[in-house]
C-alpha cells in the first residue's frame, strides 16, 4: 500500500489583509511526481514554505512521513531536498564546495558525502565546472548546481519550486530528465511551475492552485476529462453564413460553433473522428476553406473553466 | 555539523574581497596614512623644550644682560637662545621673519618684551621679565630690612634651588599612538559585517541560502555557534595581521609584550562580531543593518579619538558613562591603559567590559535567533 | 529632461548617507573646530594654563601659593585624586599641570627640602617648564623670606608683594606677525572637506555608476536623445545635487558661526569650498569609470579620503607633520585646500585676494578636472575594449 509522504490539511496563511493560502489541502503520495501548478500569486511558494517549516501559518496541519512537521523536526527536515525558484548558493564557494557544504548539513559520514557528491555533480552534468564559482556560470548551469545542492544527499523527499525560470530549452530538458530519473530511484517528488506544459510532460499528479485554494485535483487525463470540450478544431473560413453555422452545430458532439475573426472555431465534447465528420459536411456541401488545426485540451483550457481566467494572466 | 559549517563559514568569508578589503586592507591603509602624517611625532617629542630664539636689543651695559647670557649659555638645558641686536628695527624685522619669538628691549630703567603674538611662548618671556623684577623687588627689600642676610639671598637666587619633583610613571608611549589603538577598535568594530553576513547566509528572511540552510536538519545553536566561531577567529586573525603591521612594519611599539596586545584586540574582534549579530538579530531590513553598523563602527571610533584625539578624555573627565558604554572607547582605553600604565584596574574596568558586552549581547542574540519564526519571507 | 529627473531621484534614494555625513560633520566637525579655535588679540595677554591643585596640605604656604597662582592661571580642584587619570588629563590637554602639595608640604618648604610637592605635566614641554618656574619663584621667595628671619606670615606676604612688584612688566604685540593660530570658521571649513568629499565620491559616483552601468547605457544611447543633450543633463544634474550637497554644509556653517569676528572673510572660504567641489566631482568622476559597483566606490572614497585628510592637514596640523610627507601632500588636492584656509585664516579680510589666493583655488579646479577628464578617458578606452 502507497504510503501518504506529505499531507496538508485546511492550510491557512494571512499575510495581515491578504490570505495567501485559503484553507489549502493535500497530499502527495510515495513515488509520485506532484504537480503544483498556478498562476503567479496563487500561494505555491507560500505553501511550500509552510511545509518546510520556514513560515509561521495561522490554521491547519501539516505532516510529514506521518509526523507532524515542526522547525525543530531535524529527521523529517533531513529526507527532504529543497530545490529553490531564486538560485540559493554561495558565492565564494566553487561548484563541488557548495554541493559538499549543503550536502554536509545532511551527511555527516565524510565518504559517503563524497560519494553523493559526486554522483549529484554527474547527475547534473556539472563535471566540467566543478572548480567554477558561480558568478562564471551561465543561466542553466547555476540552476543545475541549484539542483545539485538540493538533491545531493539523496533525500526521499524533493521539493522543487519554479526550476526552469528563465532557463534555456536544453538546459531545461536536462533537468525535467533529471527529474524523471529522481523519481525512477525511489524519491517522491512535489513540483511547482505555472509552466503548464512542464508540469503536463512530468507529474504523475496534478494540484491546481488559485487564489490560495485547491481548486482541482487529479492527473492530466482526469482534469482534461472534467472539461466539456474534449477538441477544439479551428478552420481558416472565406465565408461563414448562419446556416452553415446551425448545421454544424447539429453534428454529433459538436456543442459550440463560434467565428473568431476570419477563423471558425467548433467544440465537441467527446466523440471520436469528430475532424472527419466535420470535413465530411464542408465536403458534401462544397465549401471551400484555408488552414485546419485541431486540438486537445489542454490544462489551461481546465484553469480557464474553473476561474474564468487563463493560466497565464 | 559543527566543524563542517565551521570551516566553509571560514572559506566563504575569507574568500569574500569585501570582508577582506574592509576588514584588513582598510585599517592597514588607515595605519600607513597615520604613520606618514604623524609618525614623526610619535618617534620625537613634539612638545619637547628647546630654547626660545628671542632678541635683545641693548643700549648699554645692563644688569639684565647677565640674566640673558646666563639664561642662554647653560650648556644642559638653555632657555633662551639670544641673538642681539644693535636698533629695535633690526628686531621688529627678525620678529617679522619668524627668527625670533620675541625681543628684550631696555630703556633706561625699562625693560619691556614685544611679541608676535599671544601664547605660551610669550608668557615664557614675560614671565622672565617678571622673575627679573620680581628677585631685583624681593634683594631690595631684604636689603632694606635684613642687610646682613642679602648675600645669602643673594647666594639663594644663583643657586636657582627646586621644591618640586615629577610623578615618574613607569611606562610610557607617544600620545599619539592614541591614533591607532583607535584604529584598531575601528578595525574590530568592523567585524560587524562579518556577522551580519554570516547571519543573512542562515536567516531564510535574508536570502535564499538562508531559506535552504533553515531548511536543513541543522540545529540553530549549531550554525550560531560555528559561525561565530568562524567570524570570530577571522576578526582575530585580521586584527593580528593590524597589530603586526603597527609593530613591525611601521615600527611604532605598543610599549608591553605583543601577545597582552593581541589578547586585547582578539576580545575586541569578538566584541564587534556581537555587536553585528545583534544588529543582525534585531533589523531585518538589509540596508537598515548596513546603515547601523556603519553608523556605530564610525560614531564609536570617532568618540575614542579617531579623528581628534582628545575627545575621549574629555568624555572621560565629563561624562565617562559614555565611555563606559562605547565599546570602541573600551578597547582604546585598554590599549591605552596597558601601554601606558600596565594591568590597571581600569585596564580590568574595560577588559571585563567588553567581555561582558560581548556576552550579553550574544545572550539576547540567541535568545532572539533560537526562536525565531517568520511571519514572511 | 528625462536623465536629469532620473539623476535627481537616484540621489534622492542616498538621503540616509547625505544625512550621515551631515550629522558626522555637524557634531564632530564643530565639536573639533571648537575645542582647536584660538582667538587673536591685539595686545598682549599671558596665557592663562588649567591646572589641577591637590592641597593635601592646606598650610599657610600653600594657600598662600594657590593664591599667587589663581592671579594668574585657572587653578582647579581635580574631581579625582588618582594620578593616572590626572596624568591622561595632563597628556590630552585636559589640564596643562597638575600639582600635588602632600601634607607635609610646609614642613618641607621650610626646611629647604627639594621634593616639597609634586607635578604631572607632559613630559618636557614649555607648559610644564614654564608652571614649575612660576611655582618656584614663589616658594624661593618665601624661603627667601623665611631665611632673613620673617615669620611664614611674612614671608607669604612678602611673596605677595613681590609678585604684585613684577606684574608691572609691560609686554606688546607687534603687528603683521604670522601667527599660524586657528580660529573656529578655519577649522570647521578644514573638517567640512572631508565631509563634502566623501557626499560627492559617494553620492555622485553612486549616480554616475548607475548611468554608465552597461544596459542601462545602452538604453539610453538608443533614446531619441543627442549626445551633447544627454551629457549635458548628465553633468547638469551632478552639478545640481553637488551644489545642494556644498550648499548644506556652507548653510551649517553660516548658522553656527553667526557673530564670529572672522565673519566677513566667508566669501573666501565659500570659493574655497567650491573650487574642492570641483576637486570632488571630478575625483567622483574618476571613481566611477573604473567602477560602477557602489560598495566599491564606498571603500574606495573612505580610503582615499580619510588618507588624504590625515597626510593634508584635515586632522593634524601640517606644522607637525614632516617635511617629506609634506612634499608628497603637494600632489594631493586637499593640500591646496588646507593651503588656502590657512592662508584666509592668517590675512585680514582685505588682504586675502591675491595671486596667492588665486593659485591655490586654481590648483584644486585643475587637478578636479585632470581626475574629470582621466576619467572620461578611462570610461572611453573602457567602451572601445567592452570592458
Amino acid at each position: 500500500m502507497e504510503q501518504t509522504i506529505v499531507a496538508i490539511d485546511q492550510l491557512v496563511k494571512r499575510y495581515r489583509e491578504k490570505l495567501a493560502v485559503d484553507h489549502f489541502s493535500m497530499k502527495v503520495m510515495e513515488g509520485e511526481i506532484l504537480g503544483l501548478l498556478g498562476p503567479n500569486g496563487s500561494g505555491k511558494t507560500t505553501t511550500i514554505n509552510c511545509l518546510l517549516s520556514l513560515l509561521k501559518f495561522d490554521k491547519g496541519e501539516i505532516t510529514v512521513f506521518g509526523k507532524p512537521m515542526s522547525p525543530e523536526a531535524y529527521d523529517l527536515k533531513g529526507q527532504i531536498g529543497v530545490v529553490p525558484q531564486n538560485v540559493a548558493v554561495i558565492q565564494t564557494l566553487t561548484v563541488a564546495e557548495n554541493i559538499d557544504f549543503f550536502c554536509g548539513l545532511y551527511i555527516k559520514d565524510r565518504k559517503t558525502r563524497k560519494q553523493y557528491v559526486e554522483e549529484a555533480i554527474r547527475m547534473t552534468g556539472l563535471e566540467e565546472y566543478r572548480k567554477y564559482y558561480p558568478k562564471k556560470l551561465s543561466g542553466g548551469l547555476i540552476r543545475r548546481l541549484n539542483i545539485a545542492c538540493g538533491i545531493a544527499h539523496k533525500p526521499k523527499l524533493i521539493i522543487f519550486d519554479e526550476p526552469t525560470v528563465a532557463v534555456d530549452p536544453q538546459s531545461r530538458n536536462a533537468i525535467l530528465e533529471g527529474i524523471r530519473e529522481m523519481n525512477r530511484q525511489g524519491a517522491t517528488i512535489i513540483y511547482t511551475s505555472h509552466y503548464m506544459e512542464e508540469v503536463e510532460e512530468l507529474c504523475t499528479r496534478i494540484i491546481i492552485m488559485d487564489r490560495g485554494r485547491n481548486v482541482a485535483e487529479g492527473t492530466t487525463a482526469q482534469l482534461k476529462a472534467s472539461l466539456r470540450n474534449r477538441e477544439t478544431i479551428r478552420m481558416e473560413m472565406v465565408t461563414c453564413t448562419d446556416e452553415m453555422l446551425a448545421d454544424l452545430k447539429e453534428i454529433n458532439h459538436v456543442y459550440e460553433v463560434k467565428v473568431d475573426g476570419e477563423c471558425l472555431m467548433i467544440r465537441c465534447d467527446g466523440g471520436t473522428h469528430n475532424l472527419v465528420h466535420i470535413m465530411g459536411y464542408f465536403a458534401e456541401k462544397n465549401i471551400p476553406f484555408g488552414r485546419v488545426v485541431t486540438e486537445l485540451p489542454t490544462l489551461n483550457d481546465v484553469f480557464l473553466e474553473i476561474t474564468g481566467k487563463e493560466l497565464r494572466d | 555539523m559543527f566543524c563542517h559549517v565551521f570551516v566553509y563559514r571560514i572559506k566563504e568569508l575569507l574568500r569574500n574581497p569585501w570582508h577582506l578589503a574592509w576588514n584588513l586592507l582598510f585599517p592597514i591603509g588607515l595605519a600607513t596614512a597615520f604613520f606618514f602624517g604623524f609618525g614623526n611625532l610619535i618617534k620625537e617629542d613634539p612638545e619637547l623644550f628647546t630654547a626660545i630664539p628671542v632678541g635683545y636689543v641693548k643700549e648699554a651695559d645692563q644688569p639684565f644682560d647677565e640674566v640673558m647670557t646666563s639664561l642662554s649659555e647653560d650648556k644642559k638645558d638653555p632657555i633662551l637662545k639670544v641673538s642681539r641686536y644693535s636698533g629695535e628695527e633690526q628686531a621688529k624685522k627678525a620678529l617679522r621673519a619668524g627668527k625670533v619669538r620675541g625681543y628684550y628691549i631696555q630703556k633706561g630703567d625699562t625693560i619691556s618684551v614685544v611679541v608676535g603674538r599671544n601664547g605660551i611662548t610669550s608668557t615664557t618671556l614675560h614671565q622672565i621679565l617678571k622673575e627679573y623684577e620680581n628677585q631685583k623687588k624681593v634683594l631690595e627689600t631684604i636689603g632694606a630690612k635684613h642687610p646682613e642676610k642679602i648675600a645669602a639671598a643673594v647666594e639663594t637666587i644663583q643657586s636657582r634651588q627646586n621644591f618640586l619633583h615629577p610623578h615618574v610613571f613607569n611606562q610610557y608611549t607617544s600620545v599619539y599612538m592614541n591614533y591607532f589603538f583607535s584604529l584598531i577598535a575601528m578595525a574590530s568594530l568592523y567585524g560587524s559585517w562579518l556577522s551580519t553576513t554570516m547571519l543573512s547566509g542562515i536567516s531564510a528572511n535574508m536570502t535564499e541560502r538562508g531559506k535552504r540552510y533553515e531548511s536543513a536538519p541543522i540545529r540553530k545553536m549549531t550554525s550560531l555557534s560555528a559561525g561565530l566561531a568562524a567570524t570570530m577567529l577571522l576578526q582575530g586573525v585580521f586584527n593580528g595581521i593590524l597589530v603586526l603591521y603597527i609593530q613591525y612594519v611601521l615600527q611604532l611599539h605598543f610599549g608591553v609584550p605583543l601577545w597582552q596586545v593581541l589578547v586585547v584586540t582578539t576580545v575586541g574582534g569578538a566584541m564587534g562580531i556581537a555587536i553585528g549579530i545583534f544588529i543582525g538579530a534585531l533589523v531585518k531590513k538589509k540596508g537598515l543593518q548596513m546603515a547601523l553598523t556603519l553608523g556605530v563602527s564610525m560614531v564609536s571610533s570617532f568618540l575614542s579619538g579617531l579623528m581628534w584625539g582628545e575627545i575621549r578624555q574629555i568624555i572621560e573627565s565629563r561624562i565617562p558613562v559614555v565611555n563606559r558604554l562605547n565599546p570602541a572607547a573600551m578597547l582604546t582605553g585598554c590599549l591605552y591603559n596597558l601601554g601606558n600604565y600596565g594591568m590597571t584596574k581600569n585596564f580590568y574596568r574595560d577588559l571585563y567590559s567588553m567581555i561582558l558586552m560581548t556576552l550579553g549581547l550574544l545572550l539576547v542574540s540567541v535568545a532572539v535567533l533560537r526562536r525565531r519564526n517568520y511571519d514572511s519571507l | 529632461m528625462t536623465v536629469f529627473k532620473t539623476i535627481l531621484k537616484i540621489a534622492k534614494r542616498d538621503w540616509i548617507t547625505i544625512l550621515v555625513y551631515f550629522i558626522v560633520f555637524a557634531c564632530f566637525g564643530s565639536l573639533s573646530a571648537r575645542g582647536n579655535a584660538q582667538k587673536e588679540n591685539e595686545t598682549y595677554q599671558d596665557e592663562k594654563m588649567d591646572v589641577a591643585v591637590i592641597d593635601r596640605s592646606n598650610s599657610t604656604i600653600s594657600r598662600g601659593l594657590v593664591k599667587s597662582l589663581q592671579k594668574t592661571d585657572r587653578i582647579v580642584t581635580p574631581n579625582t585624586e588618582d594620578l593616572t587619570e590626572l596624568n591622561d588629563d595632563v597628556r590630552f590637554d585636559i589640564y596643562d599641570y597638575v600639582l600635588i602639595l602632600p601634607k607635609d608640604f610646609e614642613e618641607k618648604v621650610m626646611a629647604g627640602e627639594t621634593d616639597a610637592a609634586e607635578y604631572i605635566s607632559g613630559g618636557e614641554s614649555i607648559c610644564g617648564h614654564l608652571m614649575s618656574e612660576k611655582i618656584r619663584l614663589y616658594l624661593q621667595d618665601v624661603v627667601l623670606y623665611l631665611n632673613s628671619g620673617d615669620s611664614k606670615e611674612e614671608a607669604v606676604a612678602g611673596a605677595e608683594d613681590a609678585m604684585l612688584a613684577s606684574s608691572h612688566v609691560k609686554s606688546e604685540i607687534l603687528s603683521q606677525v604670522k601667527t599660524g593660530q586657528s580660529t573656529f570658521l578655519a577649522g570647521i571649513f578644514r573638517f567640512s572637506s572631508y565631509a563634502l568629499l566623501m557626499l560627492l565620491i559617494e553620492v555622485v559616483g553612486t549616480i554616475l555608476g548607475n548611468i554608465r552601468h552597461s544596459d542601462v547605457r545602452r538604453r539610453i544611447a538608443v533614446s531619441g536623445a543627442s549626445f551633447r543633450q544627454r551629457n549635458l543633463s548628465l553633468y547638469g544634474a551632478v552639478l545640481v545635487v553637488s551644489v545642494f550637497m556644498t550648499g548644506l554644509l556652507i548653510a551649517f556653517v553660516l548658522i553656527a558661526s553667526v557673530g564670529d569676528s572672522d565673519y566677513g572673510k566667508i566669501p573666501y572660504y565659500i570659493l574655497n569650498e567650491i573650487a574642492i567641489m570641483v576637486c570632488g566631482i571630478g575625483i567622483a568622476t574618476m571613481i566611477s569609470s573604473i567602477t560602477t559597483d557602489s560598495s566599491l566606490i564606498s571603500m574606495i572614497a573612505n580610503t582615499v579620503v580619510l588618507s588624504m585628510s590625515f597626510l593634508c592637514g584635515v586632522f593634524v596640523p601640517m606644522e607637525v607633520m614632516s617635511s617629506k610627507v609634506l612634499m608628497v601632500s603637494h600632489f594631493l588636492p586637499l593640500y591646496w585646500f588646507s593651503r588656502a584656509i590657512q592662508y584666509i585664516n592668517d590675512h585680514s579680510v582685505k588682504a586675502v585676494m591675491g595671486p596667492a589666493f588665486c593659485s591655490y583655488l586654481g590648483i584644486q579646479v585643475l587637478f578636479g578636472i585632470g581626475f574629470f577628464m582621466i576619467g572620461l578617458i578611462i570610461f572611453k578606452k573602457k567602451e572601445l575594449y567592452a570592458v
